[in-house]
């Protein structure tokens, strides 16, 4: 039941906040907060309550569509719950960064926030193939009105492509799904969409491997994987911050999400197959976005290039096989929504100040913004993966179990490193250090976002420090660690 | 067979329509009065709703050798007569505001009616050459309602050529059939070699009243010309019982297991799927854009149909409601906005609605989501039926082709989407007021489309719709022998 409230709390405080809007501006932000804020605190306690040896941690099962077999099954382990919670705190970090940029239908505005949190809070908690690719595509069209209505110059453009492109995949993945089910029908002569009950019985006939594809390439997509990232550095650059902050901190994740929790546990020997060609992406993701990340002169679009190169480490480390590489991937995952989301936020932050994302309008702020540059080069630092903070456990522990399955692509995919390391520099120079060329001058962080770079420090830390709650949790996780160990056994 | 009382219980929809719309005729003749016209419209349609469910009213019977009446037809009877309420719900603000003479629109609104509830029941030729007729014959009139204007006669025009043309097609089909069997029953086996052209000939004439390609050409010009509650109707009762007959007719008489017959139909499915939605793509007529979009929304119909099967009859059962529902809302909504002369069809008259006319503005975005087929609407779960059927008997092919055009179609749908919510014109658009049976109709619209989107236990498997179908074969062919 706890699960339900908490999708049910950003949900109504959505409309909450719309209804409210014409009282004045400042309830919806008040209400999203609130109702971010609880849903993050119901999440740990559901976490902290939970029976020990238990494999949910909570749960909720009710008839849907009983017709089809479909039910509103949700669940909650491990996996899920980090991602819940990273979920429900960059949704109150975004509500905090959009205070003051957002003054335009402000009540719409935290209508579409709460419905995308909750709709990506379903996708993390659902049991059900159904119910899970509801709550896919139920990200999708908040997400459209956040970029275009509130993105920047090429909004409209922006927000059609990630729409296609999401939409397309999303119908092959629910092709899939309905391949899935229905081949187990035929198999068992009953219909059912429910997660554990498919994942019982394994399918490993021929059909398979195209099925599997199809859950691939909508997860790839999202991911995204290269050569499907096209959509994303357009609709990273156009959106708001708090819009840049949920695509990269989230949303980027449901798609490595699905591959952890569908793609490798329902078809072990399909992705066996497909593994050499993913692993092979993977490095090519975190090499190319590397060097695009490099060519920008347009500072948001030079992060979203980084998402890029990042997300490829995550590929390559579920399709690794084993245990470390896939916990190094869920890090990856968390330390990437962590330091992007952060850089995101001070891009916004500069954006509004200086009405302007080129480098060249940039430029020698370290003098006048201490605060803000300094939680600049922190971020910076972080992403590009300095020892001590949350990218680096995360990137150590992908390239080292990758290293015991193909050295090679440990090896490649380890200059991605070097990679971040002269795109993150480059940033720092053109745009903290330097003479003032463009004589900027305007004002330092305000406590509010003191508060929030203040927050995204300390989690970095924490998981850079001390990452052993977090693996712990992910232990708990059944899949995809069962499975994942089974397949390294199979393979030696 | 003769018709006893039982019988005519089983078809009182139909007469019940009938005698309303004599009492239309005779009140108009005694008295013209808009309100009393409309009223006693809508009255007939409601008291003919709930007689098609009366307890009476279960199991199959055959009234006469023309009609057949069952789940199936009950339940395409259902859906086409709550469409026809719909219609004239929002026919009577926009007849207010813009006609002279309004009370024979209802006249001919409830004859069309009458034509479509004869199609999902037709099980002879016959039967079905009078429905299509019915149907057709009140639509030249209704198109061209508004004589003063230049494009609903042009519309008016362009329809009564094309359904003349579709009918003689569909006659010499009918005509050539008989020929073979000697029996105009859809259930007379055909085997000869006159049986395959035959049912190619009904299926263009057919195809011409459907618009799907490669008949399609005359839509978008009669969309666009007509006036905004006729273009409803058009797009909602009169394709939802051609379809109705259509399916009942391909089931019956067998052709579906044809080879000719199911490559046509595989053909003319993809045809429209991938035509209707690369045309739609750069309108900036929103009644345009719609009448496109119907081609594709046809193509999936057809391609629920050639699947074949009983899942797939659900589908299509389900995808007809799921269309109807939906365009019925974004044709609702373009006439509830009708001032006086000017319809607001063009993107750039629509700009801005969602800030102006927040609930004309998330009424028309939901309708266009649900076309799209996006989650939470019943156009996704109509498509999600389709494909459930596609995976069931392994059609690969058109479920790929839904996918893909789905994916080309969300484009237009979504900008319309972006004309709603962009900021609005200097100064304002000047829109009608709503008048309350208008926004009661738009909002019922609204609910099937959000409660079927979420939560569709509409008891659809209950309802023997295939069966009915598949019964009907059994029969006749055991009446053959």
């Amino acid at each position: 039941m706890t699960l339900i409230w908490i999708l049910a709390i950003p949900f109504f405080a959505g409309l909450l906040a719309w209804a409210t809007a014409r009282l004045n501006d400042s309830s919806p932000r008040w209400i999203s907060l609130a109702a971010s804020v609880a849903s993050l605190a119901l999440t740990l306690q559901a976490w902290w309550a939970r029976a020990p040896g238990a494999r949910w941690a909570a749960e909720y099962n009710a008839p849907w569509i009983p017709e089809f077999g479909i039910s509103f099954r949700l669940g909650m382990d491990g996996l899920s719950f980090l991602l819940l919670a990273l979920t429900f705190f960059l949704t109150a970090i975004g509500v905090f960064a959009s205070w003051t940029e957002i003054q335009e239908s402000v009540g719409f505005f935290h209508l579409n926030l709460m419905w995308i949190s909750a709709a990506i809070a379903a996708v993390f908690v659902a049991l059900d193939l159904f119910l899970f690719f509801f709550a896919w595509e139920a990200m999708l069209i908040p997400m459209y009105f956040l970029i275009s209505i509130w993105g920047y110059e090429r909004r409209v453009y922006a927000a059609i492509k990630f729409f296609i492109f999401t939409q397309f995949s999303g119908l092959l993945m629910l092709v899939a799904i309905l391949a899935l089910c229905f081949a187990h029908a035929h198999a068992t002569g009953v219909i059912t969409f429910d997660y554990l009950t498919l994942l019982s019985d394994p399918r490993s006939n021929t059909q398979s491997l195209w099925i599997t594809l199809g859950f691939f390439i909508a997860f790839a997509v999202k991911l995204p994987m290269v050569p499907f990232h096209t959509w994303l550095p357009d609709a990273h650059t156009e959106a708001p911050t708090a819009g840049s902050i949920i695509l990269a901190g989230l949303m980027l994740k449901t798609g490595g999400y699905g591959l952890m929790r569908f793609v490798v546990p329902l078809f072990p020997d399909a992705s066996r197959t497909l593994a050499p060609l993913a692993i092979a992406l993977g490095v090519a993701g975190v090499i190319y976005g590397a060097i695009l990340a490099f060519g920008q002169t347009d500072l948001k679009r030079l992060i979203a290039y980084t998402s890029v190169s990042h997300l490829g480490f995550v590929l390559m480390g579920v399709f690794a096989f084993n245990e470390l590489a896939l916990k190094g991937a869920v890090i990856t995952m968390l330390a990437h929504g962590l330091s992007t989301g952060a850089l995101f936020f001070v891009v916004g932050a500069l954006q509004h100040r200086i009405h302007s994302r080129e480098f060249g309008r940039m430029g020698g702020i370290w003098n006048v913004t201490p605060r803000l540059s300094g939680a600049a080069l922190f971020f910076v630092m972080a992403s590009l993966g300095l020892p001590g903070l949350a990218d680096f456990v995360g990137e150590f522990l992908t390239l080292a179990g990758t290293w015991q399955a193909t050295p090679t692509a440990a090896a490649v995919a380890s200059l991605g490193v070097v990679g971040a390391t002269i795109y993150g520099l480059k940033v720092v120079q053109r745009v903290l250090y330097g003479p003032n060329v463009n004589n900027l001058a305007f004002a330092d962080f305000s406590p509010r976002e003191a508060f929030i770079a203040a927050c995204f420090v300390a989690a970095s830390l924490w998981i850079g420090l001390y990452p052993a709650p977090v693996l712990s949790a992910l232990s708990t996780s059944a899949e995809p660690f069962s499975v994942i160990t089974s397949i390294t056994r199979s393979f030696r | 067979m003769t018709l006893d009382a039982a019988g005519l219980l089983a078809i009182l929809p139909l007469l019940i329509i009938g005698a309303g719309t004599m009492a239309v005729m005779a009140a108009i003749a005694m008295k013209r009065n808009h309100k009393a016209a409309a009223a006693l419209s809508f009255a007939a349609i409601i008291v003919a709703l709930i007689s098609a469910w009366m307890p009476s009213s279960v199991g199959t019977r055959a009234v006469t050798p023309l009609l057949t009446v069952d789940d199936y037809s009950r339940f395409f009877t259902t859906v086409l007569l709550v469409l026809s309420a719909g219609v004239i719900l929002v026919s009577f603000a926009y007849l207010d505001t813009t006609a002279a003479r309004r009370e024979e629109y209802y006249l001919l609104l409830l004859t069309g009616t009458i034509g479509a509830l004869v199609l999902p029941s037709a099980s002879h030729y016959v039967a079905l050459f009078l429905g299509i007729e019915l149907l057709s014959i009140p639509l030249y009139a209704l198109l061209a309602y508004l004589p003063h204007r230049e494009r609903p006669l042009e519309a008016g025009l362009k329809y009564l050529v094309l359904a003349g043309a579709s009918s003689a097609f569909l006659l010499f089909g009918i005509a050539l059939l008989y020929a073979e069997t000697g029996s105009m029953a859809f259930g007379a086996v055909a085997a000869g070699q006159l049986a395959t052209p035959a049912m190619v000939l009904i299926l263009v004439g057919l195809g011409f009243k459907l618009a799907i390609v490669p008949f399609h050409l005359w839509t978008a010009d009669v969309y666009q010309g007509a006036p905004a509650p006729v273009g409803a109707f058009i797009a909602t009762v009169s394709k939802g019982a051609v379809i109705a007959v259509t399916m009942r007719l391909l089931f019956e008489s067998g052709a579906l297991s044809w080879t000719a017959v199911r490559m046509l139909l595989m053909i003319m499915a993809l045809g429209s799927m991938f035509a209707g939605n690369v045309l739609a793509l750069m309108q900036t007529n929103v009644k345009r854009l719609l009448a496109y979009s119907s081609i594709s929304h046809l193509g999936y119909v057809l391609m629920g149909i050639q699947i074949g099967g009983a899942l797939a009859v659900r589908a299509v059962a389900f995808y007809v409601m799921a269309y109807t529902a939906s365009v019925l809302l974004a044709f609702g909504v373009v006439s509830a906005l009708s001032a006086g002369q000017k319809e607001p069809e063009e993107l750039s008259e629509l700009e801005g609605l969602f800030w102006t006319r927040p609930w004309m503005g998330v009424m028309l975005t939901l309708s266009m989501m649900s076309l799209a087929g996006v989650p939470l609407t019943v156009g996704f779960m109509g498509k999600y039926y389709l494909l459930a059927a596609g995976a069931d008997s392994s059609a690969w092919l058109l479920s790929i082709g839904l996918v893909v055009t789905s994916a080309i179609g969300a484009y237009y749908y979504l900008r319309v989407v972006v004309a709603i919510y962009s900021s609005p014109p200097e100064p304002t658009q000047a829109y009608q007021r709503v008048t309350w049976p208008a926004s009661f109709a738009l909002m019922l619209a609204t609910a099937v489309v959000l409660w079927l989107g979420v939560y569709p236990r509409l008891g659809l498997h209950r309802l023997d719709l295939a069966g009915s179908l598949r019964s009907a074969e059994q029969r006749s062919t055991a009446t053959t022998r």
